[in-house]
């Protein structure tokens, strides 16, 4: 897509992700509501399962790229100070690449316990 | 003396309209859960890693969510996420066409803040039962 179009792609973007994330928080609805985690055994064989690992790491991928596009907007609104912006969006996606990478971890270490 | 009556004279009529819209405070509402859920991250991700590093680990995860604060935090966070999903749903209605008139716009933000509401009282006496 070209540059002209990157406020379309972000738009995008937000809608896709936000679809995926409201669906995997449905479903964390119903598992903590009807069937929620006993013990740590029941808890680990869940999130070890693929297909949780799998929707789980997506997830996760989806908030980090949501909540980029939502924060930026939220800069780009309030913050007019050019540098000041800069400085503050650097740090916010040098904070969720650091959730990200954490999660993700998180996840990969379950899989191989 | 006669010209100076004849000056336009500022009406404030801003007064008239002190209240901010509900559609304002929906989008505010957005931003603000959107905000919180953000913050909120690093210490979901430690729990999420706490509770699975050992049953030891998983105690102390449901310990510190038996806490008062974290109990507080959590219901915020509850109700955050399920806020934020119904604006978000109204945005996407928005964005095909569905409810932009103001006062189906009004209707449906009042609609999302019920539904949040609603959201966070079943969880309420959920966990008081």
């Amino acid at each position: 897509m070209s540059r002209q179009a990157a406020g379309m792609r972000a738009w995008i973007l937000q809608r896709i992700t936000g679809a995926y994330i409201a669906l995997f928080v449905i479903y964390l609805a119903v598992l903590f509501t009807f069937a929620a985690p006993a013990d740590h055994a029941d808890w680990s064989a869940t999130v070890a399962s693929p297909a949780v690992t799998i929707t789980a790491m997506l997830f996760f991928l989806a908030v980090l790229l949501h909540a980029w596009v939502g924060v930026r907007d939220i800069a780009i609104d309030y913050l007019g100070h050019t540098g000041l912006r800069l400085a503050a969006l650097t740090a916010v996606a040098l904070f969720l690449l650091g959730s990200g990478i954490w999660a993700a971890k998180i996840l990969l270490l379950t899989v191989h316990s | 003396m006669q010209s100076k009556t004849q000056r336009p004279v500022f009406l404030d009529l801003q007064v008239l309209t002190p209240r901010l819209p509900l559609v304002a405070i929906l989008s505010i509402l957005n931003r603000a859960t959107g905000v919180l859920m953000f913050l909120s991250a690093p210490v979901l991700i430690w729990l999420l890693g706490v509770s699975l590093d050992g049953p030891a680990g998983f105690e102390r995860a449901a310990q510190f969510l038996d806490g008062f604060l974290a109990s507080l935090w959590l219901f915020a966070l509850i109700w955050a996420v399920a806020h934020h999903m119904f604006s978000g749903i109204r945005f996407l209605l928005i964005d095909i066409d569905v409810g932009v008139e103001k006062e189906q716009a009004q209707k449906s933000a009042l609609w999302v803040l019920a539904a949040g509401g609603a959201v966070a009282a079943i969880t309420l006496i959920g966990v008081m039962l």
